[in-house]
């Protein structure tokens, strides 16, 4: 679990029309899983790994999507 | 002597089974014969060369607040459907006490694009209770309405402001369920709840506050009348929609309801997800419990504008950046800027085949009014640019308020979507009618089934795309005497071209109370839609009749079987 790293991103249409991207995370034991990020979330992703596109995104690790993920959802907390 | 005959037609009786040339004649609300029809009718109508179908079933609307000025829910009538649920992703109008009012509102308007300014102006707050409600809507219903009751609302009524707080007590458990079950009794088809999303503060709508003891007693008192439990699960989850399935097939089981899920759509990330949704799904339909995916005909576009952040962009960090980090002021600065512009533009260059498809969709002044409706490449033409120039000059003029289009970005796999959609543990649905108006239109998904999947693509007989927004539809949800057409069924009829049904082009137009707008879709291909043995609308006359009914309806008018003796 702890090498888990982001392998594609690819840009969708969320189910209200807005864009989303999903990307693929690859397990150490060759697993694979998706994980969707919000607008406010692949912000995050962007500023907190240096990246300066979603294609960089590759070989980054799950840890910081977790994170970002938390960031998103955090904004909703006592709003 | 009937009232009504329809002659010549096609007869595709929603059963599944082949089509057949014969008439239908209609005595009261009910059809009263098919077959060779000797004599006359008060009114009669030729449909050769069409298909005569039932009125189709639309099980995921939100059409709650448009039914108390509209009882047609235009424009869905016009595309044949004939029976709407609205009330779903646990959001209703009722029961609502007074005191809720806005905190609702604001919920519709977060949630379903439902302007403000329509409930400020297009409402007649006169009602608290369900049963109130159905009175209020019943008034010049044109289409028939099974209403969800939302788990949200029921919440609220029960626990005030405690409903976005925390876990209800016993007490109030007990007092949810007596609520839904009165709820019940004046003819709701079920209850609605969702586990995503967000009111007008973006807080957790009340019912996702709920813990597994509150949905268990909610969910037993459905099974006391056999009704729906319909959820929006962690759609863009595949493993929490699976947990959230199984969750729904214990309650399945253990009450014997049936319970639907949406929606479930397939993006080309997620094709895999949706196969593996789909074997559970399987698997829990083999144990015996009923947990039905609802799938979206249509394709999803995105939409954007320069106001807010669009990830459209984030493969275009100059753009990116100029979008996320500018303000108004510096977006409008930046694009004016000539270095700024040049290098924008160049870096547009790295995907060029994007731009001259993208669609004008939505401006402010009068000037630009010309363009709406086309895309880049055909505006650029027009003004003598380029397709991102001209993107780049709208959008300053509109003051970053014009609204752009990339079509078919999701859930556009014909064979993948072709696929599930003749699923036979499929439900056809999550049109999402009445919803999102100022986003896209919700509108004429039936008329795409067949244009693009039965007609085009070929990927399923039109009698099984009937079956499956129809008879099915009825079954899954327990709506008696509709759905088929068939002697002693209600007569609600769809009568339309299968080589020119289609959804129709995409319209912004002025039709909301309060001057608001939305997107809306002009039905194509349809002739005639009857609703209760009357014409409810016609191609050649509009609309007509208005003989809506609340279905199933009151649970003391609802129809028992006898068994024979």
């Amino acid at each position: 679990m702890s090498g888990a790293v982001i392998q594609t991103s690819e840009i969708v249409a969320a189910h209200d029309g807005v864009a989303e991207l999903v990307i693929t995370l690859k397990f150490e034991n060759g697993g694979e899983s998706l994980v969707t990020l919000d607008e406010y979330a692949a912000r995050w992703l962007l500023e907190h790994s240096n990246c300066e596109t979603a294609e960089a995104f590759q070989g980054q690790s799950w840890e910081l999507v977790r994170d970002a993920l938390a960031a998103s959802s955090s904004r909703y907390v006592n709003a | 002597m009937y009232d009504l005959i329809i002659r010549n037609g096609t007869v595709v009786d929603g059963t599944g089974m082949p089509a057949y040339s014969a008439d239908i004649a209609v005595k009261g609300d009910r059809i009263a014969k098919i077959g060779k029809i000797e004599g006359s009718a008060g009114r009669e109508i030729d449909a050769a060369g069409r298909i005569v179908s039932p009125g189709f079933i639309d099980p995921h609307t939100h059409f709650d607040a448009q039914l108390l000025w509209d009882g047609c829910a235009k424009p869905a009538l016009e595309h044949g459907v004939t029976t709407i649920v609205p009330g779903n992703c646990s959001l209703s109008l009722a029961p609502l006490k007074a005191d809720h009012r806005m905190k609702l509102v604001g919920m519709f308007n977060q949630i379903e694009e439902m302007p403000l300014k329509a409930f400020k102006e297009g409402v007649v707050w006169d009602w608290e209770t369900f049963s109130e409600y159905l009175t209020r809507i019943r008034k010049g219903l044109a289409i028939n309405v099974a209403p969800l009751v939302g788990h949200s609302v029921i919440r609220l009524w029960v626990m005030n402001e405690a409903a976005t707080e925390r876990t209800a007590t016993d007490a109030e458990i007990a007092e949810m369920q007596s609520v839904l079950r009165e709820c019940l009794e004046a003819g709701a088809v079920g209850l609605s709840t969702s586990y995503v999303d967000m009111d007008e503060k973006l807080q957790p709508v009340p019912s996702r506050y709920a813990d597994t003891r509150e949905i268990d007693a909610l969910a037993s008192t459905l099974g006391e009348y056999g009704r729906v439990l319909q959820i929006v699960p962690e759609f863009y989850d595949p493993d929490l929609t699976i947990a959230r399935l199984d969750q729904l097939a214990e309650l399945s089981l253990k009450y014997q309801i049936p319970t639907t899920f949406s929606p479930l759509f397939v993006t080309s990330d997620s094709v895999a997800a949706v196969d593996r949704v789909m074997a559970r799904v399987d698997e829990q339909f083999a144990r015996g419990a009923r947990v039905w995916p609802q799938v979206q005909t249509r394709p999803i576009d995105i939409s954007f504008c320069f106001s807010v952040p669009s990830l459209m962009f984030i493969r275009f960090p100059g753009w990116y950046r100029v979008m996320r980090f500018g303000t108004h002021d510096k977006i409008v600065a930046a694009f004016s800027d000539a270095d700024n512009r040049k290098a924008l533009i160049a870096e547009a260059k790295i995907y060029e085949p994007l731009w001259p498809n993208l669609i004008l969709r939505q401006v402010q002044t009068e000037a630009n009014q010309q363009y709406v409706g086309k895309n880049l490449g055909e505006i650029a033409q027009l003004r003598g640019t380029t397709p991102v120039e001209a993107m780049i000059d709208i959008s300053i003029e509109e003051d970053l308020e014009a609204h752009f289009l990339s079509e078919s970005m999701g859930h556009n796999d014909t064979e993948k979507v072709g696929g599930l959609l003749n699923h036979p543990r499929v439900h056809i649905g999550a049109s999402d009618g009445g919803a999102h108006i100022l986003s896209f239109s919700t509108y004429g998904d039936t008329g795409y089934l067949f244009s693009h999947f039965v007609r085009d693509a070929k990927t399923m007989p039109m009698e099984d795309a009937i079956k499956k927004i129809t008879s099915d539809t009825a079954a899954i949800w327990g709506i008696p005497e509709r759905g088929r057409l068939e002697p002693g069924y209600v007569a609600d009829i769809a009568i339309f071209d299968p080589e020119t049904i289609a959804r129709g082009e995409e319209r912004f137009v002025q039709d909301v109370p309060g001057d608001g707008f939305r997107y809306v879709r002009d039905s194509h291909g349809m002739d005639t839609v009857i609703v209760g043995g009357g014409v409810a609308w016609s191609a050649q006359d509009g609309y007509q009749d208005a003989r809506g009914q609340i279905v199933p309806g009151a649970n003391d008018s609802v129809p028992e079987l006898v068994a024979a003796e």
